[in-house]
C-alpha cells in the first residue's frame, strides 16, 4: 500500500514527531507506516486522514499486488 | 499516550504498568549479584545441601519474575503497532518453546553420548520458561528495531 502521508506532512513542514503526537502514536509507528513496513488500522487511517482534512483514499493508496 | 477509541474497540494484551520494566531489571540484575554471593558462599560451604537446594530455586524463581515483569511491561508508548509486534512475537515465542522442547532433549543426547553416554534428560519447566522468555525479549526488540 502507497501512502502519502509525507507528502502531506510536508506540506504542512511537520516532522513525524508532531504527527505522531497530534495522533497519540509513536514516531516509529509513523516511520513504519511511511516505509510500507506496518499497515495502520482502520481507526488509526482515519485519524490520519481526519488530521491532514482528507479522505482515507487520498492518503492510503492500495498497490495492484494488495 | 494511549489512543483510546482504539484500547475501547480493540481489547489488547493486558501488559504490565510501565514501572514494572525498571522492577524486573533490577530482580535481573539482582538475582545476577545473589548467584554471584551464592557461588561464592558454595566455594566456602557456607550451605547446606539442603540449603542449596533452595536457595537456587528461589533465585532461578527471582530471575523468572523480573524476566517476565520486563517482558510484559508496558512501552512509553504502547500503540497498535506495539500490539501487533507483541502478538507476532508471542506466537513465534509458543512455537520456539514447542521446538525448543521436542528438540532440547535429544541435543542433550547428543552431547552426553560423545562425552559420558548417559540417558536422554527432559527440560525442567524453568529452563524452558528462561529460554522462552530470552526469546520473546529478542525477538520483540528486533522487530521494533526492523518493523
Amino acid at each position: 500500500m502507497k501512502t502519502l502521508i509525507k507528502v502531506e506532512r510536508a506540506k504542512r513542514d511537520m516532522t513525524q514527531q508532531d504527527l505522531a503526537e497530534a495522533i497519540g502514536v509513536s514516531r516509529q509507528t509513523i516511520n513504519s507506516i511511511e516505509a510500507d513496513r506496518y499497515t495502520p488500522s482502520t481507526i488509526l487511517a482515519l485519524k490520519i486522514s481526519a488530521f491532514f482534512k482528507v479522505t482515507v483514499n487520498e492518503i492510503f493508496i492500495l498497490d495492484d499486488d494488495d | 499516550m494511549e489512543n483510546k477509541l482504539y484500547k475501547k474497540t480493540n481489547k489488547g494484551f493486558k501488559v504490565f504498568p510501565r514501572i514494572f520494566k525498571k522492577i524486573g531489571v533490577i530482580l535481573v540484575l539482582g538475582t545476577v549479584l545473589l548467584t554471584v554471593l551464592f557461588f561464592v558462599a558454595l566455594s566456602k560451604n557456607m550451605l547446606s545441601s539442603e540449603g542449596v537446594h533452595w536457595v537456587g530455586l528461589i533465585l532461578v524463581d527471582l530471575l523468572i519474575i523480573g524476566m517476565l515483569f520486563f517482558s510484559l511491561a508496558a512501552e512509553k508508548i504502547e500503540d497498535e503497532r506495539i500490539e501487533h509486534i507483541r502478538l507476532r512475537v508471542l506466537s513465534s515465542s509458543i512455537l520456539f518453546a514447542v521446538v525448543f522442547t521436542i528438540a532440547m532433549p535429544f541435543a542433550e543426547l547428543l552431547v552426553d553420548k560423545i562425552w559420558s553416554g548417559e540417558k536422554i534428560h527432559s527440560l525442567s519447566p524453568q529452563q524452558l520458561i528462561i529460554t522462552a522468555l530470552l526469546w520473546y525479549n529478542f525477538m520483540f526488540f528486533s522487530l521494533k528495531r526492523k518493523q
